[in-house]
């Protein structure tokens, strides 16, 4: 497992929203900046576009007033009432002119001064001289020389001021023109850098996606690889979460294929070393039941295993006595080595004690006291019978069993467990009796006939066993009545048995045959 | 959830597991992984078996060893729910008298010959 630095790890999504975040706020905040400085900047060149236009209206201006002067002058010198015709145009063409340049230098209070006193020393002019003179012209052919001087004295003032007025408007366009130039260099440099810094951020979140996301992606995809060519690469932590749970991830999986690896290696040894056990468990298994040579009485069996293992099922029949027989079929969980050898334990270790004269119930008692410990044994069914050959009484016991089934003229009786399975859970086990007519037939089996399944997986079931039991032709034999089951597994089932099949049965075929060929008595049993 | 196969199913639910399909050995292992680690002491813990359809005796095992651990904790391993099938296994096997099992999420008192309300 990789180790993890908890200071150090964080959520990629949550790193990468953040920095979303931020850029979408700059640039925000970049581009109002922008659109703030580039009106500021349009507005001053605006500024200085009407500015420049004053400037026009002070030519304007001014040649109305020389216009004025000299139309006077021409009038005094002729006499001529036309001369005064640019006198008149003057002045309208001054009204005019002033009206512009008000409007134009309302934010430029030294120039609008300059252009008030220029108005009125024109408007002195005109009425202490230029309107006094030329009334004396009229009059009479001289105009007073003293008046003409003060007059001409009159205008220079104006055009002095004129030339102050002039002044303060070039004053005015070159502030106008600074202030274009240092708005466009502020709007320009905010752009600049606003361009600037989105674009140090789209590296830096590059540069972060790289480091965070695409190195451990590769790294990542290079343990994968060399996963799959069977060289394991414990991988670094990540500072990523997201990240760095992958990386553990794989760590695990790594780990658990090579633990899987490992098993299935171990597996496969055991099992090499298991074969040749296998095969002669298999066999003491497979052999020690047989058909029993008893006169009156036809028994037979049969056994599969499930595909490709050895069988956890296992029975057998023999005689205790001249007229004393027993059966008995044992089911261990699983397949397999193990669950065979201890099926076979308990097949001994059953006959065993039927041998020294225990009862069924008590043979399963002691072998659950003595087998082994309950927590590691396997759980196990068995059914355990002792019939007297002479009268067909059966004492039995089932330590959680399939029921077994007497096949009587009058119909089936079942034979029902005595206790629980073997290995759950601490018991004892009873024994109880039933009684075999001539022509009966005790049928035993295992869990693996009414637990097979057909295609549609449902299983065959305790009642198909029972109707095929029922419909027994008269007479049967032991012999037929295994056959008959065995049809009916394989009939019913689908693909090769998953589960142990055994099957046993005995039949009380004859009475007349045991007289005089048996000792009566019966040897007495014992519990346990 | 987890399947172990498409005929078997193990869904959690507020008090324990709810199985579905059939428990046999090849489903075994992860209802095993899924059991142990939820027996606490003084627990009780419930399995649904209503969808179970099948117990082989690998299917047993694990119920019964989920049973005596929860009994030497303290607790109580509870069978809910049982189909006629599953109940006629236990009551073959002989376990009835053993295993807490109940119906509706009434513990049901069953009888010796395996009678059940679920019956």
């Amino acid at each position: 497992m990789s180790t993890f630095t908890p200071e150090r790890s964080f959520s990629v999504e949550r790193r990468l929203g953040r920095f979303v975040a931020v850029s979408i706020a700059v640039l925000c905040v970049a581009g109002v900046t922008c659109v703030v400085l580039f009106n500021a900047w349009a507005r001053a060149a605006d500024d200085r576009r009407e500015v420049r236009s004053a400037v026009d209206s002070f030519g304007e201006l001014s040649l109305s007033l020389s216009d004025q002067e000299s139309g006077v002058r021409g009038y005094l010198l002729s006499g001529d009432e036309s001369f005064l015709d640019p006198y008149n145009a003057g002045v309208a063409t001054q009204i005019a002119a002033t009206r512009s340049l008000s409007d134009v230098l309302a934010r430029a209070p030294v120039a609008l001064a300059a252009l008030q006193v220029v108005n009125s020393l024109a408007d002195q002019w005109r009425t202490s001289a230029a309107e006094v003179q030329i009334q004396q012209r009229r009059e009479s052919p001289t105009v007073d020389t003293a008046l003409v001087a003060d007059g001409k004295r009159q205008f220079d003032m104006l055009r002095a001021q004129l030339e102050t007025l002039q002044a303060a408007l070039n004053v005015r366009v070159e502030e106008l023109d600074q202030r274009v130039v240092n708005r466009q260099r502020v709007a320009v440099a905010a752009l600049v850098v606003s361009v600037g810094f989105l674009a140090v951020m789209a590296i830096v979140t590059g540069r972060r996606f790289h480091q965070w996301v695409f190195q451990p992606l590769k790294t990542i995809g290079v343990a994968a690889r060399q996963v799959s060519l069977g060289n394991p690469m414990k991988l670094p932590s990540f500072q990523a979460k997201e990240l760095n749970d992958v990386s553990e991830a794989v760590n695990a999986l790594q780990q658990s294929l090579a633990h899987e690896r490992d098993n299935a290696v171990r597996s496969y040894e055991t099992l090499q070393q298991s074969a040749v056990l296998a095969l002669h468990v298999r066999s003491q298994l497979t052999t020690d039941a047989d058909s029993l040579d008893i006169d009156g009485w036809s028994t037979a069996s049969a056994s599969r295993s499930a595909e490709g293992v050895v069988a956890g099922d296992c029975h057998d029949m023999g005689l205790l006595s001249p007229t004393r027989m027993y059966l008995l079929v044992v089911d261990v969980t699983g397949h397999g080595p193990l669950p065979a050898l201890n099926a076979l334990t308990a097949k001994s270790l059953l006959r065993s004690g039927l041998r020294a004269g225990m009862t069924p119930g008590g043979a399963l008692t002691w072998l659950s006291n003595n087998a082994t410990t309950e927590e590691d044994m396997e759980l196990l069914t068995a059914f355990v019978a002792v019939i007297s050959l002479s009268t067909g009484r059966v004492q039995y016991a089932s330590a959680g069993h399939p029921p077994a089934y007497l096949v009587k003229e009058s119909g089936l009786e079942e034979l029902n467990p005595t206790g629980p399975l073997l290995g759950a859970f601490p018991a004892t086990w009873g024994t109880d009796i039933a009684d075999m007519p001539v022509g009966a037939t005790l049928v035993v089996y295992s869990d693996g006939l009414t637990e097979v399944p057909n295609e549609h997986r449902i299983r065959l079931g305790e009642d198909a066993v029972k109707s095929r039991l029922s419909a027994m032709p008269p007479g049967s034999d032991a012999r037929a009545v295994v056959q008959r089951l065995v049809d009916l597994f394989d009939e019913f089932r689908s693909g090769p048995p998953a589960d142990d099949l055994t099957i046993l049965a005995v039949t009380f075929s004859d009475h007349d045959a045991l007289v005089g060929s048996r000792d009566s008595v019966e040897p007495g049993m014992v519990g346990t | 959830m987890t399947d172990a196969g498409e005929l078997f199913g193990i869904e959690e639910i507020a008090d324990g597991l709810r199985l579905t399909g059939e428990l046999d050995a090849s489903t075994c292992p992860p209802v095993r992984t899924q059991l142990t680690p939820r027996i606490q002491p003084n627990g009780r813990l419930k399995v649904d078996l209503a969808g179970v359809t099948f117990i082989d005796s690998s299917g047993l095992r694990v119920l019964i060893d989920a049973h005596r651990e929860a009994e030497a904790r303290d607790g109580r391993l509870i069978l809910s729910n049982p189909s006629r099938v599953v109940l006629r296994l236990f009551e073959i096997s002989g376990l009835l008298p053993h295993l807490h099992i109940e119906s509706d999420g009434a513990e049901s008192a069953t009888t010796s010959d395996g009678s059940s309300p679920t019956d």
